[in-house]
């Protein structure tokens, strides 16, 4: 056998020195850059692994994770996401599509863990695991909330009485009894406490802030009325079914990171 | 002197029969023995995106993590010790063997609430590839286009119900059309105020209150106008109008929400129909004589 391989190899060399020069650092260079090849896709692929390995609230604090992640999850919601969000994630109130960079979250805390779920489950979408607990309610309409049909419809009065105790409760100028004949609604027969709280909202079920001055489908008197009045239900598709898993947590790592700058880009590096 | 069939320098035809009916005999062995032990492709290592396999079935690491935050979830799972990790990880094992011996079993066939759990399931499978498209902003505005009806907003009304006797109804419907105030007219022609409404009232609450006839006869009526005499079970009654603010058609970006997803479910349930189509057209499906 080992005959038999020397002789191939010697082969081999008289073949090789046969070759003219410029065909030999061809070959030579064809063969250096299959290799470096190799070993960056296994080096990436390592590094994929070692990501889906490990939590995201643990990589979102590493540097290093968060330098292989974020330009490849760019990439992924360049292709997925931004042609509802936008290329920065800015969002739209026209659409009700919600800011991924201001830290202002809806559902969760803004943790990657809380973004990765929703990139993975969706909100509203047909997943059991989407968050789906609650929608505004439509309190123009005979029955304005059908999972809850109990909760009555408001008149118009009532619907700008609630604005005026939100304005107030964000500290804003307004009619004082209207302001509290709209908190009566908000905290009893509205329903409204059921989900805002006291105004605050709950993140565990998508109820938002509501005295914070940050507004999903807009802020003027008009959006206002028209969200209470005609109800609300944004929707996020679930991409567990469409993105590999590493794919999802990249991009959700980037979305993590418009809000948080990174430590070697942010204010506190300088 | 050695048999023909044994020397193996002479053609031997015995000897060619035995020996294909051997190699049959192997083949078919072998073939049944893959057949009935048969488990496919199969990997000793678990995907990174994988918590485990069992029977090379995947347990998605992104579950097993949203376990752990269901389960513990006040506390930060990274702290977690290793015997709760390997107790959530036991239970999801657990589960998978379990759905696994569901499957053999095929307890669709027998348990209901598994036939709805895989028909909903299947469904929202569907409806998810139709869901996470993003329909084009052309598409939605022809949507918009041939449905622009039912894309405007409520209409509200402030009026009074008044009910004046039989004798005095005609007056005073015209006194009312000629300006005089409602509160006046009431006075004047001993009529009353239904109560049925109560100020600014949406169209809808509108025509609970009062009924459809008399809704009918209110929502055409303007602003300072006095409706015609009419009689009703309970009186004779005429409508006065404060304001009427008719259902005002919305702009494509004010209906967008609503525009988007009710053009997504037409969608979900085109491919939800096409689908059901497919699954008929290659099943085969006999039926019993008394029902064809």
């Amino acid at each position: 056998m080992v005959g038999i391989s020397l002789g191939s190899l010697k082969k081999l060399g008289r073949w090789v020195s046969g070759l003219s020069v410029l065909t030999r650092t061809v070959g030579a260079l064809v063969i250096v850059v299959l290799i470096a090849a190799s070993a960056w896709g296994l080096s990436v692929s390592k590094a994929q692994a070692n990501l889906l390995r490990t939590d995201p609230d643990l990589e979102s604090t590493d540097p290093a994770s968060m330098k292989f992640a974020t330009p490849r999850g760019e990439a992924v919601f360049k292709k997925d996401c931004a042609v509802c969000h936008g290329a920065q994630g800015k969002g739209d109130v026209t659409r009700g599509v919600p800011d991924l960079a201001d830290n202002d979250w809806l559902y969760g805390v803004g943790a990657a863990s809380d973004i990765e779920t929703t990139v993975l489950y969706g909100i509203r979408a047909p997943n059991r695991k989407t968050w789906n607990l609650a929608d505004m309610p439509a309190f123009a309409r005979k029955i304005p909330y059908a999972r809850e049909p109990t909760i009555p419809p408001l008149t118009p009065g009532d619907i700008n009485d609630v604005i005026a105790f939100l304005d107030s409760q964000s500290g804003q100028k307004v009619d004082a009894e209207a302001a509290t004949r709209g908190g009566a609604i908000f905290s009893n027969r509205g329903g409204c406490y059921d989900c805002h709280g006291d105004g605050h909202g709950d993140s565990a079920i998508g109820g938002p802030n509501l005295v914070d001055n940050i507004w999903l489908f807009g802020g003027t008197q008009k959006q206002k009325f028209d969200s209470i009045a005609y109800g609300r239900a944004g929707y996020c598709p679930a991409w567990v079914t469409r993105l590999k898993p590493g794919k999802i947590r990249e991009v959700a790592l980037y979305v993590y990171s418009l809000s948080h700058q990174s430590p070697a880009k942010g204010p506190s590096a300088q | 002197m050695i048999p023909k069939w044994m020397d193996i320098s002479q053609v031997s035809l015995t000897r060619s029969l035995v020996l294909s009916g051997v190699a049959a005999v192997i083949g078919i062995g072998i073939a049944g023995y893959a057949l009935f032990t048969a488990k496919g492709t199969s990997t000793l290592v678990v995907p990174p995106e994988d918590i485990a396999l069992v029977n090379q079935q995947p347990v998605a690491r992104s579950d097993f993590d949203l376990q752990l935050r269901a389960i513990y979830g006040q506390v930060d799972i990274n702290k977690l010790s290793q015997a709760d990790r390997i107790k959530v990880l036991d239970s999801m094992i657990r589960e998978e063997l379990y759905v696994q011996r569901g499957k053999e079993l095929d307890v669709a066939s027998v348990d209901s609430d598994v036939r709805a759990a895989m028909v909903a399931a299947v469904e929202a499978g569907i409806a998810a590839d139709v869901m996470a498209s993003n329909p084009a902003d052309d598409k939605l505005r022809a949507w918009y286009d041939a449905h622009k009806d039912t894309y405007s907003n409520e209409g509200v009304m402030t009026a009074r119900d008044l009910v004046f006797p039989a004798d005095t109804a005609a007056a005073a419907q015209k006194a009312l059309s000629s300006g005089t105030s409602p509160d006046a007219a009431i006075a004047q022609f001993k009529g009353k105020d239904s109560g049925k409404l109560n100020g600014e009232e949406f169209y809808f609450a509108a025509k609970i209150h009062l009924g459809d006839a008399l809704f009918a006869v209110a929502r055409a009526l303007p602003n300072g106008g006095a409706s015609a005499v009419t009689t009703a079970p309970d009186g004779v009654h005429v409508i006065y109008m404060v304001a009427n603010k008719p259902p005002v058609p919305l702009s494509y970006e004010e209906a967008y929400s609503r525009v988007r997803a009710d053009f997504q479910k037409a969608a979900v349930d085109r491919v939800q129909k096409a689908d059901e189509g497919f699954f008929r057209k290659r099943a085969n499906i006999l039926i019993a004589a008394d029902l064809k």
